[in-house]
């Protein structure tokens, strides 16, 4: 405490000099908490981005088409996916639709309204995407035939009305229109309308689905290998008594994203590792000057009863404390611009947003602790050795 | 008697000449005692101050503070007796100018562990009531006038109590009148502690008020 506050007062009594040396360290632990957190953010929010579309690590999916999927085939399916997938640690699975053709959806009975996507969904596809909800609840795995059960993004609640309204659809001009109640609101990513209705309720209306509709299964597990992971899809399509698909392949890209996001984090973390280096030399040639303008006083204080080693605490010290305060500062602005200015640029994207990552701060801690110690110890060495005799010439 | 600092047969060259600043010198400076040492500019009594006051070890010879000999000390050991027995006040005050009147006065304190951090700043008042400046503790010195930053520098000096002060032509820098308020303060706080105090100067007025007068003439010291 005695040797902080001794520290604080030399800080303070030569603050013109240790505001140049916090200025320089300041703007690299700046760029190192920034580039870090930058860094987590964007993976955070450029990886949410991807589960929300494509899914979370590692989901696979099969397409397939020319084929019509009534209730008992659907059924068969179901429970294929629910014993192969549900063997899979975490596994989940979903089957989805996308309607060739949209005629439309009748809000309120006879207003015509365009939308631009229908989804069939079945199974857990809210495990597989991060579909953040915004109001109601998720399709359940089984929802009740009738009234059947649909969710609508955001962009197609401004089009239909919110959770509870009752909508009237239609696949394509030759199919009478379904009536259902909207249960849920979700992010999905889409700045188009979409809505997504429960297969299991559909197929029970509409048994003749498939020959021109095209399938896609998505099969998701955290902890199965893709390769486990592909053999349970195929192996319950098979079981299913389906067409093989006609194609199995990766589908999230959450992975690429945050390799090629490390590429770039090592790039920018190199140029800041350099004004790392760049703020040493400047903090050790400032602390060296002051150290020589200051070479009556340092002689002064030993004197006074100052050992060298007292000497050399003091002044590193003080350059420690720097080193603090600047990885303070650093930090804080950092954190205001995630937590203050980070919500409003992706918030209307309903992306959960990111939390601050506190590695960054104390990545930043640290680098500007080693940085204030190593700048400040040449000239601590420079000040303990100070010619003590000439204080008193 | 008490000695309050004693050098025995003190021998010292500077930048390697062959001839030493100070050859042999003996001195006993009782407690209590004002003691003036005078000489040519050049003759060795700054270098003889520095050694007294254990900034500098001689090439030969002992200082013993208080009856113990300072040879066998570290730095640290050294730094430390300097501390607590030893004052010093400079010709040109040395105070640091960006802190305040009661930091500098205080500035000892921060060294070693015998007053509490929360009490500097009483101590430091009470420092600067000995030498009349109690008003101007939260001052600069760059607002006071030269003679009370050199009154603030004996209160820097006198904060722990030392055995003996060491002023090197402490009125150097002073206008006359303010010269002698100065030097009366130093002998008025030698004559009310056991506190001794060494003068070194070039003024053979102020040289005169000392009770022991020595003369450093070709590296030796007579009185």
């Amino acid at each position: 405490m005695r040797l902080l506050t001794d520290a604080w007062r030399d800080l303070v009594a030569h603050r013109g000099k240790s505001l140049l040396s916090a200025i320089s360290l300041f703007i690299a632990v700046l760029s190192i908490v920034g580039v870090s957190a930058a860094a987590a953010v964007s993976q955070d929010a450029i990886v949410a981005t991807s589960e929300q579309e494509s899914g979370r690590a590692v989901t696979v999916e099969a397409t397939m088409s020319g084929f019509t999927l009534d209730p008992a085939r659907y059924a068969a399916l179901d429970h294929a996916l629910s014993q192969r997938v549900g063997a899979l640690a975490g596994g989940a699975w979903a089957v989805v639709a996308d309607a060739d053709t949209t005629v439309g959806v009748a809000g309120a009975l006879s207003n015509h309204t365009a939308v631009q996507s229908v989804k069939l969904v079945g199974g857990q596809l809210d495990r597989i995407r991060r579909l953040p909800l915004v109001t109601g609840r998720y399709l359940e795995e089984r929802e009740p035939v009738y009234p059947g059960a649909v969710e609508v993004n955001e962009s197609a609640m401004t089009q239909l009305g919110p959770v509870g309204s009752q909508l009237r659809v239609a696949l394509d001009a030759y199919r009478p229109p379904i009536s259902f109640t909207v249960v849920g609101v979700i992010a999905d990513g889409l700045a188009a309308p979409a809505i997504y209705v429960a297969f299991g309720s559909w197929v029970r209306f509409d048994p003749t689905l498939g020959g021109s509709t095209s399938l896609r299964i998505d099969v998701h597990s955290p902890a199965a290998s893709e390769q486990a992971i592909r053999a349970a899809l195929t192996t319950a399509i098979a079981d299913a008594g389906m067409p093989a698909a006609a194609q199995v392949s990766r589908r999230d890209r959450a992975d690429e994203q945050r390799l090629s996001l490390s590429s770039a984090q090592r790039a920018f973390m190199a140029v800041s590792a350099i004004t790392i280096l760049v703020s040493i030399v400047g903090m050790t040639n400032i602390g060296l000057a002051s150290v020589r303008e200051r070479s009556r006083e340092l002689s002064v204080r030993r004197a006074i009863g100052y050992s060298q080693r007292r000497i050399f605490a003091v002044v590193m010290s003080s350059s420690l404390l720097i080193g603090v305060i600047v990885a303070c500062l650093a930090v804080t602005l950092a954190f205001v611009a995630v937590a203050g200015v980070l919500p409003r640029l992706i918030g209307n994207r309903l992306i959960e947003v990111p939390r601050f990552p506190w590695g960054a701060a104390s990545l930043g801690l640290i680098a500007s602790s080693a940085a204030s110690l190593l700048g400040g110890l040449a000239p601590a060495l420079a000040a303990s050795r100070a010619q003590i005799a000439t204080a008193l010439r | 008697m008490t000695v309050a600092l004693e050098a025995s047969e003190i021998r010292h060259a500077v930048g390697g000449e062959d001839r030493p600043l100070l050859d042999d010198v003996s001195l006993m400076i009782p407690a209590g005692s004002f003691v003036s040492i005078t000489g040519r500019s050049g003759s060795g009594k700054s270098t003889l101050l520095a050694i007294l006051g254990l900034l500098l070890r001689p090439d030969r010879g002992t200082v013993a503070v208080g009856g113990s000999t300072t040879s066998p000390l570290s730095d640290a050991g050294l730094a430390k007796l300097r501390g607590r027995s030893i004052g010093f006040v400079f010709q040109n005050y040395s105070l640091v100018r960006s802190m305040s009147v009661w930091q500098n006065v205080a500035l000892p304190l921060l060294s070693n562990r015998e007053h509490r951090l929360r009490d500097h700043k009483d101590a430091a008042r009470a420092a600067l009531g000995l030498v009349g400046l109690e008003g101007r503790a939260d001052a600069l010195p760059h607002h006071l006038s030269g003679g009370e930053q050199q009154r603030a520098a004996i209160a820097r000096a006198l904060i722990r109590g030392p055995a003996v002060i060491l002023a090197d032509e402490p009125t150097g820098s002073l206008d006359v009148a303010t010269g002698d308020m100065v030097l009366e303060l130093l002998i008025e706080r030698v004559t009310c502690s056991s506190t001794a105090l060494v003068l070194v100067t070039h003024d053979r007025h102020v040289a005169g008020r000392a009770d022991l007068r020595l003369e450093l003439h070709d590296g030796r010291l007579s009185a």
